[in-house]
Order: structure tokens, then sequence, then C-alpha cells
């Protein structure tokens, strides 16, 4: 509630700040907002709501790509063997996937562009998986299984215009758009920083407007208990076990007090 | 309630976990097993990387099969004799079982016959169990009470090292108890179970014991089973999450004590058909994931 808070507040400050109208530039450009742009991953931690505000030119569609590092990524493939039972059938191995991706666009991604001009943005699953790329052929089963986790989403129409509401200047027809979306990050999302773009259409080409990054970490008692498992693992394998101990011991021992009480 | 697991990489509602531990808990107090069986699966299903969610699970059975220990040792029906060599076994079959992992891990098919393997001998344990116990229910003398086969006795006597077990009143070879415990050792590694199921029908069947003692033995050998998988995990895989196995464990703890006093209500037969419902149902389910399309045809790997 208070990250939506602030989220909140940061956007409706960025909304109503003066720029200078895109007809003024030189060049053709935009403005993206990333609210939070750090997050940290403590024990509360389940997931994150990214808040997006973008501003980008008038009469042009955009799209939000939020990308993590990429992966080789090799996953088993499971087939059906001897016509009966299902098992795994090989290897499958996936070059360059990014362990979480996510698009936020103001329309459907078709309508932004030929299939040429998303991939070159990478825009789209088949951007990141193409035909003739190694398993091409379980894109599908590999994007069913990322969005099945929350780690992949393409939210097509998720980048709202914000020019109606009430809250905002008043705009001309020239004047820029500004736009906003949420991304939904799950807990299992990584950490590390993540790149977030704005890319606008018009006229069937597009143009990079804005880029923000996105930094996600380990915080307190999670940094702390990572760098125990993964640096002292025998020390921390023994207190694991330890503590197991005495806890089911602690209640052995109290349920025969109850159960002595009850006689 | 949601907490974060750091090793995991995942949150988990927090009561749902604890609920599950007691669940498990309740079967491990009730039968002797550790519920590894049941656990694993169910955290791979709530996207607990595989690894991950059976080397917690160890680390939360050492805790329920503590609790149970500590009843079954004041109530005097643990063998301790017969539980060390199941130990010794167990600790030899659990390190091999850890170096088998990573080997297993490049292998994209050894789940298969893992898992072919494991239905087949739930199957067969299952069943006989299952319609032993409903003979001796129905009031007529079962196969296990008749003196067993002319082979089997000639093989069993002539092994050597025969040790009189005075807790469980049965003369058996050593050797018998130490290979049974490092099956058990190794299914606990590879499988993330404490194998409990398997080695509770063994022992009423091939061990001889009787049935007040089977189920605080197996615990007892399951407890130190799992010390040593927890330890070997954390340190060769680094992957157990002591936030998921403390969570687990509270739940499990109780439900072990209620599963245990429960259990004392029962005769043994009854035990043994609930029991042999149990090991079924969990060889359906297995022979299910093997029978059902999954929902998608790429998996992550090293799940068994």
């Amino acid at each position: 509630m208070r990250h939506a808070s602030v989220a909140a507040i940061a956007l409706a400050i960025f909304s109503v700040l003066p720029r200078p109208a895109a007809s003024q530039t030189a060049s053709v450009t935009g403005d993206l907002m990333v609210v939070p742009e750090r997050v940290e991953i403590d024990l509360a931690y389940n997931g994150a709501n990214i808040e997006v505000g973008a501003e980008v030119p008038a009469g042009y569609e955009a799209a939000v790509r939020l990308m993590s590092r990429s992966e080789r990524l090799e996953l088993k493939k499971l087939g059906k063997k001897a016509g009966l039972l299902w098992m795994g059938a090989g290897t499958v191995t996936f070059e360059n996937i990014p362990v979480v991706y996510q698009v936020l666009s103001t329309a459907p991604l078709a309508d932004l562009g030929p299939p040429a001009l998303r991939a070159q943005w990478m825009l789209g699953y088949e951007s990141l998986i193409p035909d003739h790329a190694p398993g091409a052929d379980l894109r599908g089963e590999l994007v069913g299984l990322k969005e099945h986790g929350g780690l992949f989403a393409l939210r097509e129409g998720a980048l709202m215009r914000r020019g109606e509401s009430a809250s905002l200047v008043a705009t001309g027809a020239d004047a820029p758009q500004r736009l906003r979306g949420t991304f939904r990050l799950p807990a299992s999302a990584p950490a590390g920083d993540y790149s977030v773009d704005l890319i606008g259409f018009k006229d069937q080409r597009a143009v990079h407007l804005a880029s923000a990054t996105l930094h996600i970490e380990h915080a307190g008692a999670v940094k702390i208990m990572r760098h125990l498992a993964l640096d002292h693992g025998l020390t921390y394998g023994g207190a694991a076990s330890l503590i197991a101990i005495v806890v089911g011991l602690l209640t052995g021992v109290l349920f025969r007090s109850k159960s002595n009480e009850g006689h | 309630m949601h907490l974060y697991l750091p090793i995991a990489g995942n949150s988990v509602n927090v009561f749902l976990m604890i609920g599950l531990g007691g669940l498990v808990g309740f079967l491990s107090g009730l039968f002797g097993v550790g519920g590894g069986f049941l656990m694993t699966p169910l955290l791979m299903m709530y996207g607990i990387p595989p690894t991950v969610a059976a080397a917690s699970d160890s680390n939360q059975i050492v805790a329920a099969s503590a609790s149970g220990c500590y009843t079954h040792f004041r109530a005097k029906t643990i063998d301790v004799r017969m539980g060390v060599l199941m130990l010794v076994g167990g600790i030899a079959g659990g390190t091999l079982g850890v170096q088998l992992i990573k080997v297993l891990r490049r292998l994209g098919e050894a789940d298969f016959a893992i898992t072919v393997v494991y239905v087949l001998m739930l199957g067969g344990i299952g069943s006989y169990m299952f319609f032993e116990s409903l003979i001796a229910l129905r009031g007529r003398p079962s196969r296990a009470a008749a003196p067993r086969s002319p082979i089997y006795r000639r093989l069993v006597g002539s092994l050597p090292f025969k040790v009189y077990f005075p807790r469980s009143k049965v003369t058996i070879t050593a050797l018998m108890p130490l290979l049974l415990g490092t099956l058990v050792g190794t299914l606990a590694a590879i499988m993330g179970v404490g194998g409990g199921f398997i080695m509770v029908p063994i022992m009423i069947y091939l061990l001889r014991m009787p049935m007040h003692v089977v189920v605080g033995t197996s615990l007892f050998q399951i407890l130190f089973t799992c010390i040593n998988v927890t330890v070997l995990q954390a340190h060769f895989n680094h992957s157990v999450d002591f936030v998921l196995a403390l969570l687990l464990l509270l739940g499990s703890v109780v439900g072990a004590q209620i599963g245990i006093h429960f259990g004392r209500r029962l005769r043994a037969d009854q035990l043994k058909i609930l029991m042999a419902v149990l090991v079924l149902g969990v060889m359906v389910k297995m022979l299910l994931g093997l029978l059902l399309r999954p929902e998608f045809l790429v998996a992550y790997k090293g799940g068994h």
C-alpha cells in the first residue's frame, strides 16, 4: 500500500510537470519514469508492482518493454514414449532468453508495425525466439511455462492514455500524450538490473524514446541467509538441522507434559 | 500473509505451508513415514524449484521425526540396535544419493526410470499389504503370520553376522537392516523422501518386527538419515531453504504428535491397511503423472 501511494504521488507529479512540447524539440523524444526504481527483496517481499509513467509525442502509439538479463536456458523436453507414458524426451536449449520479459502497449502489437519492425525492437515472443532459432517449435510451450510463473507477460492495451484524466493539465491536439501502466513482477523474478525501454510507433516506423533501469536487490535477513547458505553451506546445514531437532524435541516434551496434565 | 524464501527465490503463503506441514506430520506420526513423497511434489506445484523442495523437506522431516522419536523413546517403542544398523546404511545411502543427484541433473531421462521403478515397487508393496491386512481383519490367518518360504528362510539363514534384537524379539543377520538402510538413504537424497513407506512394510514383512516397534524405529532412522541429507545438500548443492523448512516444521511437529496419539487408538491390522491405502494412493498419483499429458511440454530441469 505504501509503495502504491508513493508511486501514485510520483506519477501525479510527473504528469503535471511542465515539459517542452514535442513540436519544440528538434528530434522526437519522450520521457519515461519507473516507480519505484529500486526494489528490495526482504522476508516480506511478495513481488512488486512497478508503475510506469511515459510521455510520447502526439500521434504516436507506444510500447514499454521490461527485460532482465538474458540467459542460455536448457529445459527438459517432455514427450510420449511407447505411445503411453509421458516422460523426459531429451533437452531443448533456448539462447538469449530473458528471465523476465514483459511488455505494455497502447494497442495490439500487431497494429504497431510489421513483424520485422517489432522483431527489431524485441516486441513479441516471436522476436525472442525467431522461427529459425533452435527450439522455435517449442516456443509456445516455453512461453506458457514462463507466463504461468508470471515472468513473461504481454499486456496489449494496458499502457493507458491519461488525456481524459481530470487531474492532468489540459493538453492540446499537438501536445505530448501522457501514458501510464503497471508491470506486475512475481516474487520469483530474480535480483538484478532490469532495462525498461519506451518505444514509439508512427506510420510503420519505430523510434526509441527513452529508457530507465529498475534495480532489484536482496536485503536484510534474505541477504544474510543467502550469504550463509551459499558461502558457508556446511555450517548453515548443521544449524538448520540442529534447530529442527530442538523444535522437534521441545514439541515432544510439550505434548508429553500436556498429556500428563490430562491424566 | 506471505514470506519470501531466500534460497527458493519465491514467496509462499505462511498459513498454507504450516497447514501442509501439519498434514504431513500427522501421517509421519501415524505411520512412521517422513511424508516427503507427498510434500515434495506439492511444493513443486507451488513453484518451489525441485531441488530446493526436496532438500528443504529433508530439513523439516528432521523436526517431525525428532518430535515423534522423543515420544516413542519414552514409550520404549524404538529398537535402537536395529535402528542404528539401518542408520549406518542410511548415511552411506544418503551420501551416495547426494552425489547421484549431481549426475541426474545432467540426465534428462533418469527421472523416468526412477519413477517407473518407484511405481512398480509401491504397487507391489501396497497391494500385498492391503490384501494381507484385509484377510487378517476378516479373522483368517494371514500369509505374513505363516512361516516364510523355505527358500527365503534358507537364504536369510545362510547369511553371516546374526544378531538378536531384544526389543523386536527377532534374530536376523545384521546385513539385512544395513542394506535396507542404504536403499532408504539413497531414496531420501534422490527423491526427497524419507523412504519410510517402503521401510515400514519391509520391517513388518522381511525383518518380522512387531508393528508397535516398527513406527518408532522407522522414525529413528529417518531422523538421522535426514540430518545427513540436510547437511550434505546444504554443503554441496546449497539447496536447503531454512525459512521454508521452518514453516513446514512448525506444522509438522504438532501434526506428528497428533498422529502418534491417533495411531495408539488403532489396532495393528487397521494401521497396516491404512498404510497400504496410503502407499497405493501415492502409486496411483505417480502413475497418473506418467499417463496424463503435462500442462507444458517443457519443464525446468532438476525435478523428479
